[in-house]
């Protein structure tokens, strides 16, 4: 119970990081053409896409981080790779093809803006990936000391 | 099996309308059919995304279908021949326009040709305009155009999707509506001309995707509307030079529900005249003129993709009263909406079987 409770943390965590970076990125192109934002314009824009970006975020990466961990635990017990290292590069490498499989199919180049630029693409990688590498920590604790 | 066939089958739609509507089928089984101009002889020339042009009698019979040999013609998801526009000497030269992509999936734009059609042949194919840069992908190509009275002509644009703040760049074709003459060069008195590090065929800027634009003789004005991303699609009324706002002003949120930016209006920035939000994806745009619809004179419908229907808008002092949606019944996507020389309204609707219907009263 304790670990699904983390994983769902570990999701949200990963998908609200990700939902902040893609609102600070849309924020950031649209001030550069306007001179300046005002603050409360970027707080309203971050909470706007935390409630309506990030649960779509989390559709996306929930099924990439399951996965990510099954691959990661065979990984693990059969090629003895390091948890957390492995946890961290199949995650980021699940991302990244959850992200070119959606780009392939939906109608438009790129669903998500975030992941227009290299930058962009790497830190939503990271996103995920760190996420992982957090819930593998806490859930696997005692045998990593 | 003959793939074009006039149908002629009349159907009269459940009226809910302002005005009764008879609906014909001119024309059937064409293929992602994209626009339509009607010959000074009689009969129609409609161009098909998949890269033909397809004439036909004013009968309806289908008189040729031809792949047509445009340079690095670009056939892909929203991309591949576009629009068609017969000049204003069309009678005596032959000449015509068309619009089209261009490129391949790594690098390409929206381009226009000039061409010469004659005896059921293009022939004389040459481009004259190509958008840069150059993008990746297969969205937002624009493609519409118009002409205007001094002959030169509006191409619009597309913001390729993923560029969207190149809309805002003056240095660069996308996201704009270009006036161009009839070789394709910038007008001397285009607004932004002997401008440094400004693209000299520009005529507005900040557009999204472009697909519906009009030029009426009577008030001389010119109107588009385009797509927005989630909501947000929009009417607008042009002027040159002018700043259409995409992407910081906008009234609709991207397609994952995240905010593109958080102003609706901007100062320096023209408003829309009308906004649809839900969007009804705007293809096609007339401004009606024509005699068989008297009630109707004046009004500008506009074709939907998404929306599945015509909408009919009634303007007062550049603001949208009324809006009827019409022909819903038909459950088709509409690409296209043109006046013809007779009065009549032509559709043209979207799809691998896409249909030219002709609306009377």
């Amino acid at each position: 119970m304790k670990k699904i409770v983390l994983f769902i943390l570990a999701v949200l965590g990963a998908a609200a990081l990700g939902s902040v970076l893609q609102s600070l990125f849309n924020l950031t192109a649209i001030a550069a053409l306007t001179d300046a934002i005002a603050l409360p314009l970027w707080f309203q824009t971050i909470g706007y896409d935390l409630i309506y970006f990030m649960p779509v975020l989390a559709a996306i990466l929930l099924p990439v981080m399951l996965i990510s961990l099954l691959i990661t635990a065979l990984l693990h017990r059969y090629l003895k790779l390091s948890l957390l290292a492995a946890s961290f590069g199949v995650t980021v490498l699940g991302t990244w093809l959850a992200l070119l499989i959606i780009n392939h199919f939906a109608p438009m180049p790129t669903l998500i803006a975030l992941n227009r630029s290299t930058v962009g693409t790497l830190l939503l990688l990271c996103c995920s990936g760190s996420a992982v590498v957090i819930f593998q920590y806490l859930t696997h604790k005692r045998r990593l000391r | 099996m003959t793939r074009l066939l006039a149908c002629f089958l009349s159907i009269s739609l459940p009226v809910y309308a302002s005005q009764s509507i008879q609906v014909e089928t001119v024309a059937s089984d064409l293929d992602f059919p994209w626009s339509l101009a009607f010959l000074p002889e009689g009969g129609y020339l409609v161009t098909e995304r998949t890269g033909s042009l397809v004439s036909f009698s004013a009968a309806g019979e289908l008189l040729s279908r031809h792949s047509v040999a445009l340079p690095k013609i670009f056939v892909a998801a929203q991309g591949g021949l576009l629009d068609i526009k017969l000049a204003k000497d069309f009678s005596q030269s032959g000449r015509l326009f068309l619009s089209y992509s261009c490129g391949n999936i790594h690098a390409n734009s929206t381009c226009l040709a000039s061409a010469q059609w004659a005896a059921g042949e293009l022939t004389a194919i040459r481009p004259i305009f190509h958008a840069k840069p150059d993008r990746q992908g297969a969205a937002h190509y624009g493609g519409r155009i118009a002409l205007l009275p001094d002959n030169s002509l509006l191409l619009t644009l597309g913001d390729g999707f993923d560029f969207r703040e190149q809309a805002q760049n003056k240095a660069s074709h996308i996201g704009k509506i270009v006036r161009l003459t009839e070789d394709g060069a910038a007008p001397t008195d285009n607004p932004f001309v002997e401008q440094p590090g400004v693209a000299a065929e520009i005529f507005t800027l900040g557009h999204r995707n472009v697909q519906g634009i009009f030029y009426d003789e009577v008030t001389n004005k010119i109107y588009s509307h385009e797509h927005g991303p989630k909501g947000g699609d929009e009417l607008n009324l042009l002027e040159a030079g002018k700043n259409y706002g995409w992407p910081v002003a906008t009234y609709g949120v991207d397609y994952t529900g995240a905010r593109i930016s958080p102003f609706t209006e901007f100062a320096g920035m023209q408003a829309p005249l009308h906004v649809w939000t839900p969007s009804i994806a705007p293809a096609g745009m007339t401004l009606y003129r024509g005699e068989l619809f008297p009630k109707w004179h004046g009004n500008i419908f506009v074709s939907a993709l998404a929306g599945k229907a015509l909408h009919r808008l009634v303007l007062e002092n550049d603001k949208v009263v009324t809006e009827e949606v019409l022909l819903k019944e038909l459950g088709s996507r509409i690409r296209d909406v043109r006046t013809g020389p007779d009065g009549a309204i032509y559709l043209l609707t979207d799809g691998a079987n896409g249909q030219l219907l002709r609306l009377t009263p």
